[in-house]
């Protein structure tokens, strides 16, 4: 093998050094381009600061656009929130479970001030919950018990300082920031503004149309849409009050995929009454339907077809089996329709 | 350049050789270990799911509920209620004895399974033909004080029953499928090891954070690690614990009842001589029943009824139709 | 050009490289910040670090592949990484150099003839490998990093060169850094540099692990420095400014030798050469510290780990006050990564990532430590930054998503790396009747992990107050005064008998003017008691929120030790150190 490097005269490089010193200068070169190569392609921890920092940058940007256009007599006081299923609580915590429960898929919000009162407005909730039937249920789920009647929509009820109302797949909350003729004024232009602003299409919820029309009490019209009266899977349930001469009793019905499916959740109501310490007995005078007394009230429930359905909280048993059977045969009627 | 020596030659190729080597082995065991990806984050879940179910065929549901000051004997009557020991445990079976001896008390203060039923249970497996029966716990005081001095250790030993206290080696980690809080969580699995029984024993307790101490609660004594993280849900745990352990038998205690200040009492004044011992295979019922004794309803104790939805039992024990016998 | 010019340039480049490095691993994408950097180059082409993470770990993770190449270039040229590209060599060489300047040849032959302490660093070396392979649980612990040369050297510039400069006005971006124990870490940088003035390259002969490590890899080099017989005359030159003190005149040792070729240019005969023929003085291949202390050092090595964790430092005695990056590892198989390089925490924008000091037991000597105190803010909980930078994964590189528990990881939750704690006997609304809600408004995350609870105790007065005349909004005074505006800041209201508590708007000495009118059913009387109470917010966390990013920490208004603190309770990484279901 042979030398490699043997510097004869050591005060002048050969040339095989000076070659060799060269090569190895190039390859220096090398290195300072390729490191300069790799700091043109962005570090990972930077991409991400760049993304965190523009994150950052939109969250203060503010939101163009408006909730709505404000009507007359209103003006826009602060920008439009959104908020998704994962942000609810932000807005709305402790209560964001029955909203999300129900399906809820999106809140829109904005505060509009009353013109020429500063400290005069009313917050706009827009709950989007994806169907009428989720929009009723948290509707009916929250109905406050000194409701006054309101006419923006079909379902619809006034509080002192507020209008709650379903508006087709919406469910919608006009909060006031005092009570009085003023607010009420601009709350029903926003209102109007709301529903003009987009239809609602006539909700196609013909359920309504199976409860027994003579007694009913027309705002108690509701659906719960899970866990109904205390039991796990009891969902859809359509409810309404009636009111006769021998007091007052709650129907109630849910429409399942197939009478199987009624007949276990029958059963699977009964054995929940029954640990309350429910005393059971077949109902005389409704064939197949049981007669239920619990904590002194009668309950009477039955299944027909797919649904099960029946008569709770009456004072006095032959109310509740009186009303149950108004109910059994509407929904035989309907039990062949389709859905 | 001078010709080339053959012994440079010689030395040349020997390290070319060495080199080469050297080149090759580095580069293997780099391409070997290479690892682009880096470690995986958060401990990876090395949990067996669950554990062996020990529950009997045919025996789903039986309930019996035997009165009396004697433990053995109201033991032996409850048994016989049932269908005989034999029903449960078959000549050749291993047999799992879980007891409570949670705390270092003696016996009289009733916190913890009475030695005098741990002896005769363990007679009655070996009676019945047990191959081996093993007494275990894995307490809250120091393991073999509190065998000792609950008499259990002794007990167990006079019948023949082997006793094992946990060590570390014995508990592997468990996670129950669909479980929120038994999550990789170390179980004293160790004395589960070949057995085809389990039986656990416990006494009736008042329960100062789940408001009673019996059955299901004695599964707790199962668990390792930090347990004492579980009391902050501690209903659902025993739930999920109801879920997980599935005996082939268990035996509550009422024949002293601990009324109050559970689990630890101390006080004879915290007794009351409730004289009933109930056995059964459905735990959720036995300790449904057993509420009764420290007069509370099923409902006062959540998680009779989560583990009922849970699927491990019935909370109304009167529908199994309990025998109930007299000494 | 020479080959020594060309060492000389190789030696500069390199140092300038690294040194541009360590400035450049700032976040940004402005050249001279992170933008696209291999700012982690010289640390991966280390071989001490990859061998040491590959018997702790069993794994080669990432850019560690780097180390393949000078392992090649060493099996085939020798130790010319420590004569030609290691940067801190090439600081001792030039230390060693001022050192040497205006001293006899024969008091440079001196300083340069070999000696045998120089086997030191072999036994330094098995100590780390022995310390690295052989942990409690097969890992063990990365001590190498203390006496690496290039963690060494990266982890003296990050946290005690740069930061020093910054303070002295020298390339500063805003407020300059706080560096928590810059002067012990500086200290050992100074120390190993100006132990050249008694010795040239003396960290480099007696000390290096790596060096001891390069010297053994490079046992078979094809190339190396030797004599050749019929041209030497024996004047010993060749040892004038022999770096490596490999003694080329006799027989030459091959595992000191740094291929700084000196001799070369030295020898006045042409006798020392660059070739594949051994010298013709002979070689000794191999260093020989003796096999007794070979065992001695493998032994203490591999007794250090489990002795040092007796204590239960990574087990049930685990420090709270350790509060690691996100994304860290469980501390056992952070300690078999992390070689203290700082450049975590060279990175970090906030600088809240700090060198832990002895406090933390020796085993986590400078290692990342939070300091909340030192850093500008807390950890910001949109930042991966520090495991994007950390060479050896000890902080493993993080998605976003990961950190924030979005996306696949919404089921885990955000990534928790401790959790924050008030302390009641200093936080002024609970302690001092101060209001202040400063550690709830600065909480960043959604939902805040911290809120409040408001309670209106009645205010401490040097005097009773007593109600002379009182209607609608105003209250008179009868006995007692009121100190000049302290009442009107709107945390103060007056408390009535019937419970009802009217905020002050204002007051003089003597007066009080309410926010609303007193309803006359609840006037006070005239001459009776006057109670002003103050609305304390007080804060609470709420731990399934609090990610321990420590913001709160470092915003509190108590700024000694804070109010509310973070520890490292509750930390993802370790699921024993959970402290709530």
């Amino acid at each position: 093998m042979s030398v490699a490097v043997h510097p004869a005269a050591p005060q002048r490089p050969s040339r095989r050094e000076s070659a060799i010193a060269a090569a190895l200068m190039a390859l220096l070169a090398l290195i300072a381009a390729a490191v300069l190569r790799e700091q043109k392609r962005p570090h990972p921890a930077v991409e991400n600061f760049l993304h965190a920092r523009g994150l950052a940058a939109a969250a203060r940007a503010p939101e163009p656009a408006a909730l709505l256009p404000p009507p007359e007599g209103t003006r826009t006081l602060t920008a439009p929130e959104r908020f998704d299923r994962d942000s609810l609580s932000d807005k709305i915590d402790g209560k964001a479970e029955l909203y999300l429960s129900a399906g809820f898929v999106r809140l829109d919000c904005q505060r509009l001030a009353l013109e020429g009162d500063e400290d005069a407005w009313i917050e706009v909730f827009l709950y989007e919950m994806g169907s009428f039937e989720n929009a009723l249920s948290v509707f009916s789920a929250q109905r406050r018990p000194d409701a006054a009647a309101l006419d923006v929509a079909e379902f619809a009820y006034a509080a002192e300082n507020a209008f709650f109302f379903v508006h087709g797949t919406r469910y919608v909350e006009l909060i006031a920031s005092g009570a009085g003729e003023p607010f009420t004024r601009a709350m029903q232009a926003i209102a109007r503004a709301l529903t003009a602003e987009r239809p609602a299409g006539r909700p196609a919820w013909t359920e309504r149309e199976l409860f027994p029309a003579a007694g009913l009490i027309p705002e108690s019209l509701g659906r719960v849409a899970a866990d109904a009266f205390g039991l796990a899977g009891l969902d859809r349930v359509y409810r309404a009050t009636y009111r006769t001469e021998t007091g007052e009793a709650m129907l109630f019905f849910t429409r399942r995929e197939s009478a199987a499916e009624a007949q276990a959740l029958a059963r699977a109501y009964l054995e929940m009454l029954r640990t309350f310490g429910a005393a059971i007995a077949p109902a005389e005078g409704l064939e197949g339907a049981s007669r239920i007394e619990v904590l002194d009230t009668f309950e009477v429930v039955f299944t027909r077809g797919p649904f099960f359905a029946g008569a709770r909280e009456a004072a006095d048993p032959r109310l509740a089996l009186d009303l149950a059977r108004r109910l059994d045969e509407r929904l035989a009627e309907a039990g062949h329709a389709p859905r | 350049m001078r010709p080339a020596d053959p012994l440079n030659r010689r030395e040349f190729l020997r390290r070319a050789a060495g080199a080469g080597l050297g080149i090759a082995l580095a580069g293997g065991l780099s391409g070997l270990a290479f690892d682009p990806e880096g470690p995986a984050g958060l401990p990876r879940e090395e949990a067996k799911t669950g554990l062996p179910d020990f529950s009997l065929p045919g025996t789903a549901g039986r309930l019996a509920i035997a009165r009396g000051a004697e433990r053995r004997e109201t033991l032996g009557l409850a048994l016989r209620a049932l269908g005989g020991i034999e029903s449960f445990v078959r000549p050749g079976d291993r047999v799992l004895i879980k007891v409570n001896a949670a705390f270092a008390s003696p016996p009289i203060l009733s916190a913890t399974t009475h030695p005098d039923l741990v002896f005769e249970l363990v007679r009655l497996c070996f009676a019945a033909g047990a191959a081996a029966v093993v007494v275990t716990d894995n307490p809250i005081n120091d393991p073999a004080s509190c065998f000792a001095l609950s008499g259990i250790g002794p007990a167990a030993r006079r019948a023949g029953a082997a006793l094992v206290l946990p060590s570390e080696g014995l508990f592997t980690p468990v996670s129950l499928a669909g479980g929120s809080l038994i999550r990789n969580w170390p179980v004293l699995t160790g004395p589960l090891a070949g057995v085809t029984r389990l039986i656990g024993v416990a006494p009736v307790k008042d329960h100062h954070r789940s408001g009673a101490s019996m059955t299901l609660k004695n599964w707790y004594g199962l668990l390792g690690g930090r347990r004492n993280l579980f009391h902050q849900d501690v209903h659902r745990l025993i739930a999920e614990l109801a879920v997980l352990v599935r005996p082939t038998l268990v035996v509550l205690d009422g024949t002293t009842a601990m009324m109050t200040n559970g689990p630890t009492g101390g006080s004879l004044s915290d007794l009351r001589e409730t004289r009933t011992l109930i056995a059964g295979t459905d735990p959720v019922a036995v300790d449904a029943c057993g509420a009764e004794l420290l007069g509370k309803r099923p409902e006062d104790l959540p998680f009779l009824g989560a583990a009922e939805r849970a699927g491990a039992g019935t909370v109304d024990f009167r529908r199994l139709a309990p025998a109930e016998v007299s000494a | 050009m020479s080959l020594i010019t060309a060492r000389r340039a190789s030696q500069v480049f390199f140092t300038a490289l690294f040194l541009w490095f360590c400035a450049a691993a700032t976040l940004g994408e402005r050249f001279s910040e992170l933008s696209g950097w291999p700012v982690n180059l010289f640390l991966e082409l280390d071989p001490l670090v990859a061998l040491a993470t590959l018997l702790s770990t069993h794994t080669l993770y990432r850019g560690l592949l780097w180390a393949l190449l000078t392992v090649c270039v060493t099996i085939l040229l020798g130790r010319v990484f420590c004569g030609w590209v290691c940067p801190f060599g090439a600081m001792h060489q030039f230390v060693g150099w001022l050192g040497m300047r205006g001293r006899s040849l024969p008091a440079r032959l001196e300083k340069n003839r070999f000696l045998p302490a120089q086997n030191l660093k072999v036994l330094v070396l098995a100590f780390f490998l022995a310390a690295a392979a052989l942990g409690p649980a097969g890992g063990g612990s990365l001590w190498a990093g203390l006496l690496d040369p290039i963690c060494l050297a990266q982890r003296s510039v990050n946290l005690a060169l740069l930061p020093f400069l910054e303070r002295l006005g020298v390339a500063a971006r805003g407020e300059p850094r706080l560096a928590q124990g810059a002067l012990a870490i500086a200290a050992v940088f100074l120390a190993a540099l100006l132990l050249n003035l008694h010795r040239p390259r003396f960290f480099c002969r007696f000390l290096c692990p790596l060096g001891a490590l390069l010297g053994l890899i490079g046992r078979f080099a094809l190339l190396r420095i030797g004599r050749t017989a019929e041209a030497c005359s024996g004047c010993g030159l060749c040892e004038r400014a022999c770096e490596g003190a490999c003694a080329p005149t006799g027989r030459i040792r091959t595992p000191e030798c740094v291929v700084c070729l000196n001799c070369l240019a030295d020898c006045r005969h042409g006798a020392i050469a660059l070739a594949t023929r051994p010298s013709a003085g002979g070689e000794i291949p191999l260093p020989d510290p003796g096999r007794r202390a070979v065992l001695a050092a493998l032994v203490s090595g591999a007794a250090l780990v489990p002795l040092g964790r007796v204590g239960g430092s990574t087990a049930a005695a685990w420090s709270p006050s350790l509060v690691r990056p996100p994304g860290a590892l469980a501390e056992e198989e952070f300690l078999a990564r992390c070689i203290r390089c700082g450049q975590c925490m060279r990175v970090c924008p906030t600088h809240v990532i700090q060198p832990a000091g002895l406090e933390e037991g020796f085993e986590a000597l400078w290692t990342p430590k939070l300091d909340f105190r030192a850093g500008r803010s807390g950890c910001q909980h949109t930042c991966i930054a520090c495991g994007h930078l950390c060479p050896t994964a000890a902080i493993r590189p993080l998605r976003l998503e990961e950190r924030l528990g979005t996306a696949e990881f919404a089921g885990r939750g955000p990534l928790r790396i401790g959790c924050a704690f008030v302390d009641r006997g200093r936080c002024l609304p609970w302690a001092m009747d101060r209001p202040c809600i400063v550690c709830q408004e600065n909480c960043p995350v959604s939902p805040k992990a911290i809120f409040t609870r408001a309670v209106y105790p009645p205010v401490r007065m040097e005097e009773p107050l007593r109600v002379g005349e009182a209607g609608g909004e105003r209250i008179g005074l009868a006995a007692g005064r009121l100190e000049a505006g302290r009442f009107a800041t709107g945390d103060y209201f007056v408390q009535l008998a019937s419970g009802r508590r009217i905020r002050i708007r204002g007051h003089g000495e003597r007066e009080i003017e309410l926010s609303a009118a007193i309803p006359d059913t609840e006037l006070p009387a005239a001459g009776s008691a006057l109670e002003i109470a103050i609305r304390l917010q007080q804060p609470y966390v709420d731990p399934r929120r609090c990610i321990g990013c420590g913001v709160c920490e470092h915003e509190c208004p108590v700024l000694g030790k804070r109010a509310i603190r973070v520890t490292a309770e509750n930390e993802s990484r370790h699921p024993r150190h959970r402290m709530t279901l």
